[in-house]
């Protein structure tokens, strides 16, 4: 564990940081409810727009993406670590990961999933 | 170590790569011959599956087992995904979805399903569960246009991501107590824990696994996801989450439950033979009041499974032989009725009971079939179903659990109500003014002759299938 | 050591609040915002039992990814917000389905679950913890654990092909 030392006081500076900054703030102006408030975002775009314009469901889709990929990236870690190690048959591992991920990704591109329009 | 031992299961996950690929390339008119990639792709992998080892040898690092059961559940699973290709052709391309993505998906699925039932490790099992359960979500839903089908993609989703999540909880404190990964190391190790008294941990774990596997196969009390997902997915996906989703939980307790829970012995038979008694009842009870043959079809999927665990609460080689047995003959039946309510609703018809009056005017053949699959569903005698009920009730009395054979006697006398009410309003309730004849495809044809001849072969030559049955069961402790 | 109790005392809290939170917040935002908190502290705790690659795999997916995906689930849904003054917790108590029912069952499968840990003697491990679990948890994944590993490849495939199945428009194409 003394290894992460220094990553565990970094931590603990941002988290002092961040907490005494949010302290503060709401020490000096104490909040009141109101319905500007209880909006889902206290500032920008409101969500809830009554019969206005809608998000495109892309968002969501490109949020999905991102997860899978992102599940797919944490197996590179481990690997690239001790890519030695593993060898030949670690190599062969993970090009039929790749491949098989590639053809997922090739799926998705040509149908649109990654346009915008 | 060396993938060879997986060909069939790398075949199919291949042809479903290769049908998305081919999405692409093949122009949308000619995507019907997708249908015959897929079909050409599962017979493939069915020889494969034939040509593997079937000694009981582990294979690539003990996470998995050739043996007969796995064979079987193989051939099973992939007889299961055929006949589900054959029928969806029409059905998706009459819905005007795609054809390639939907049969991919069912691969994958059925891949999964097939990785369940040969793992000999709870790691490479709960893998195979989760890619047959996300593949099946997807399938639930495909309809993206209808609402019924996006609420049973939600419902099946939630439901499915609860019970995954039970399931890996309890593997997890089993893992904890024990130590291993390896089902028959985790056996092992349960019989030296319960000694020193770590069993209370370990019989919560195997509990939360069973309840797990209760909601993937709609075992009584968490069966209730099952009608609307039935109902709202497309009719195809309907069969197969009775066939192949339930198929593959039978397996996985098979496999888990049977071997890790033997040293537990104990009264777990009793428990799980009150569990199958619950299940039959609630199935039944509920059945009788269904005006939508899909959610009927449902509830009696709900009372067959109720049979299946009977045979497995008696626990005996022949009380696993008999549900083997059962699950092939429930595989053509169930099939069958769901080909018969397909090729209808293709045609245009509603799924109501009502939209079925005068069905032997306007279409004998269907009518005919239909008949037969519920007589087999309901157990008369020269079908498939038949032979499954007799085999269950004859393993249930000489395993010495004779109040599940009763059990299902009684049960299979409350399913006549339901049966007869679909078959009174074929055969004597009146043609309707404006009725069509129907329509079928070649590949529908083929689902149902191929569906009508196993019920039947099942039921008048049923000892092909009972040795194979008996020969799988025999080495799975 | 005792430090260390301290420090797993403070995250253990700091994880329970936030999950607290979680189901009682007023804004949906804030329980997103919490739900973040609490895959944090989850991902400290993993972190603190020298599960240092599982604690980046949480910190990634779980605060990272799965986080991004509740945010525009969020920003998608037109929802209502709870804009009533009475305490939360007296109007939740009162109700079956969202009150005391869920308190009781949750507080039950809590008490069984800690009588049972402290009941069992849990096999201590007996190899060293290593310092950086990343380099270890690779052997296992791509020599024993291969075929899992491959067969999650197809999964994701799936999940990826699903996620182009249920949200493409017929007209894209």
């Amino acid at each position: 564990m003394s290894a992460y030392q220094a990553v565990a006081v970094y931590l603990g500076v941002v988290l002092v940081v961040v907490l005494g900054i949010t302290g503060v703030i709401g020490r000096l102006r104490r909040p009141k409810r109101t319905a500007a408030k209880t909006a889902a975002y206290e500032c920008g775009v409101s969500p809830a727009p009554g019969l206005g314009p809608r998000f495109p469901v892309r968002f969501y889709l490109v949020a999905m993406l991102f997860v899978v990929l992102d599940v797919e990236a944490i197996a590179f870690y481990p690997w690239g670590l001790r890519l030695r190690a593993l060898g030949t048959r670690g190599l062969l591992d993970m090009a039929v990961f790749a491949v098989v991920l590639a053809i997922g990704y090739a799926h998705v591109w040509k149908k649109g999933g990654l346009d915008w329009r | 170590m060396n993938f060879g031992t997986v060909w069939p299961e790398i075949i199919l996950a291949a042809v479903g790569m290769a049908l998305i690929l081919l999405d692409v390339i093949v122009p949308k008119q000619r995507q019907r011959a997708l249908g015959l990639v897929a079909v050409l792709g599962m017979v493939g992998s069915g020889v494969a599956a034939a040509f593997e080892p079937r000694n009981g040898a582990l294979a690539l690092g003990g996470m998995i087992i050739l043996d007969p059961l796995s064979l079987f559940f193989r051939l099973l699973f992939l007889a299961g995904a055929l006949l589900v290709t054959l029928f969806s052709v029409d059905y998706i391309r009459g819905k005007g979805r795609d054809l390639a993505e939907f049969l991919a998906l069912v691969c994958f699925a059925t891949t999964g399903a097939m990785i369940l039932a040969i793992s000999w490790n709870v790691v490479s099992l709960f893998v195979g569960l989760e890619l047959l359960s996300i593949s099946a979500y997807v399938l639930a839903g495909f309809l993206r246009d209808e609402p019924k089908s996006n609420e049973a993609g939600l419902k099946y989703f939630l439901n499915g991501a609860l019970a995954s999540s039970v399931l890996l909880f309890g593997l997890s404190l089993v893992y904890g107590v024990t130590g291993q990964t390896g089902i028959p190391e985790i056996a092992k190790a349960l019989v030296t824990a319960q000694t020193q008294g770590y069993s209370t941990v370990a019989l919560m774990g195997l509990g939360m696994v069973l309840v797990g596997l209760g909601f993937k196969i709609a075992a009584v009390p968490f069966h209730l996801w099952a009608p609307d997902a039935y109902e709202g997915s497309p009719t195809p996906i309907a069969g197969f989450l009775s066939v192949v989703a339930e198929g593959a939980g039978i397996a996985a307790i098979i496999r888990l439950v049977s071997v890790a829970m033997g040293p537990l012995e104990g009264s777990w038979g009793v428990w799980l033979g009150a569990l199958s008694i619950l299940t039959m009842t609630v199935g039944n009870v509920t059945a009788l009041w269904q005006k939508n043959i899909k959610r009927m079809l449902a509830y009696s999927s709900v009372a067959q499974v109720g049979y299946i665990l009977a045979g497995l609460a008696v626990g005996t080689t022949a009380g696993i032989g008999a549900v083997l047995f059962y699950l092939a003959a429930y595989l053509f039946m169930t099939m069958g009725a769901f080909t018969v309510i397909a090729s209808l609703s293709s045609a245009g018809q509603g799924n109501e009971i009502s939209d079925y009056a005068g069905l032997g005017v306007r279409s004998p053949i269907l009518a005919v079939l239909l008949t037969i699959f519920m007589a087999s569903l309901l157990g008369i005698p020269a079908t498939a179903g038949f032979m499954g009920k007799l085999s269950l009730i004859g393993a249930a009395v000489h395993g010495g659990m004779a109040w599940l054979a009763v059990g299902i006697a009684v049960n299979s006398a409350i399913s006549v109500a339901y049966y007869w009410l679909v078959a009174r309003t074929m055969w004597l309730d009146p043609v309707p003014e404006k009725a069509e004849p129907i329509r079928r495809s070649a590949e529908l044809g083929a689902a149902l002759v191929v569906t009508t001849v196993g019920t039947l072969f099942l039921g008048i030559l049923p000892q092909v299938v009972f040795f194979f049955a008996n020969w799988a069961s025999v080495g799975i402790r | 050591m005792t430090s260390t109790l301290v420090i797993f005392i403070v995250l253990s809290l700091l994880t329970l609040y936030a999950a607290y939170r979680v189901a009682t917040a007023h804004l949906i935002t804030h329980a997103a915002l919490f739900l973040a908190g609490t895959f944090a502290g989850v991902a400290a705790l993993f972190f603190m039992l020298q599960a240092d690659f599982l604690a980046a795999v949480q910190l990634l997916l779980y605060a990272g990814a799965v986080m991004a995906v509740v945010v525009f689930a969020i920003m998608l849904s037109q929802m209502r917000e709870a804009g009533d003054h009475v305490p939360r917790w007296v109007d939740a108590l009162r109700s079956p389905f969202f009150g005391f029912l869920p308190l009781i069952s949750s507080v039950a499968l809590f008490v069984i679950l800690l009588i049972s840990y402290l009941d069992t003697p849990w096999p201590s491990s007996a190899t060293a913890a290593a310092v950086n679990s990343t380099r270890y948890v690779a052997v296992p994944l791509f020599q024993s654990y291969a075929l899992p590993f491959e067969v999650a490849s197809v999964l994701l495939l799936a999940a990826l092909i699903g996620a182009i199945v249920l949200t493409r428009r017929e007209d894209d194409r």
